[in-house]
């Protein structure tokens, strides 16, 4: 049993320095991105934020909905 | 005359707003058709969990790098497929975890469903209001960037509660993207339809996976 856990474990570290190192790529590549849409994008208004807030509380709220369901 | 130019413009640039919608949802319904057929091979095969990772790695290769230098072409179209046939490929193992829990099928099905509703309930919005949500891109892109650190956080320290959180940071997130494409193809901000489709297709695996995660953890197994 011993060298299947230590075979288990080792694909986990695995895994997970393999995740990380997806996600550091993904910012490396992400966040010149971000910058650039950050600085370019228009403000919204007041009401348009609101809007937003409502369709994504809608959102929230149908997934509360979901989770009833399973 | 004036008026008559002004009209044809309009018209000409309405033509154009409806073939790219057209083409992004046509393209959009083939490779989403085609990740699905990738990922019931990967389950069928029995995919080991490392191949998320090595078809993930490779998609985002294809979508960085390749993509950009083809998506005027129709090689673009090729190479989308190649990018959502991978990640198709790599949801298979997710899945297979999924559908081995007592409640799994019902689960997937939950999680398909209610990702199909809020991409048409979310796009079919933009689509009538015709609203712009351009404002949101600079507010989503950084929230993405938060939520990506918090995933890398998460991985060394693995606190349930955390990775929950970022679950419903990432729907929340993921539905202002739908609202935000949808309006960028109507408005002017994408004109490429096989960029469109990419990014769509992102933001609705994002969207499932996550839904996933949060159906699979409320149904307690």
């Amino acid at each position: 049993m011993l060298p299947r856990t230590a075979g288990n474990q080792g694909m986990e570290l695995a895994l997970k320095i393999g995740t990380a190192a997806l996600l550091v790529a993904m910012l490396i590549f992400l966040i010149p991105q971000a910058k650039n849409i950050y600085a370019n994008t228009r403000k919204g208004t007041s009401k348009e934020w609101l809007n937003f807030a409502v369709l994504t509380g809608g959102v929230f709220l149908f997934v509360l909905v979901l989770t009833k369901f399973v | 005359m004036q008026g008559n130019t002004i009209t044809v413009r309009d018209s000409s640039a309405i033509l154009a707003t409806n073939k790219l919608i057209r083409n992004t949802y046509i393209l959009l319904s083939m490779t989403l058709l085609f990740s699905a057929l990738t990922a019931t091979l990967a389950i069928a095969l029995r995919l080991p969990p490392i191949t998320n990772l090595i078809a993930t790695g490779g998609a985002l290769v294809l979508m960085w790098f390749v993509l950009p230098r083809t998506a005027n072409s129709s090689a673009g179209i090729g190479v989308v497929f190649a990018t959502t046939g991978l990640l198709g490929l790599g949801l298979g193992p997710l899945l297979s975890m999924y559908l081995s829990l007592p409640n799994g099928p019902q689960i997937v099905a939950t999680a398909l469903g209610g990702t199909g509703a809020i991409f048409l309930g979310l796009s079919g919005y933009a689509l009538t209001t015709k609203k712009d949500f351009s404002f949101l891109g600079g507010f989503l892109f950084t929230g993405f960037i938060v939520v990506l650190l918090a995933s890398l956080l998460n991985i060394f320290l693995g606190i349930p509660a955390l990775s929950l959180t970022v679950s419903a940071a990432v729907i929340m997130i993921m539905s202002g993207f739908l609202l935000y494409q949808t309006s960028a193809m109507i408005h002017g901000g994408e004109k490429n339809y096989i960029l469109a489709t990419i990014g769509l297709y992102i933001t609705i695996l994002n969207l499932f996976t996550s839904l996933l995660h949060i159906l699979g953890f409320a149904s307690n197994d």
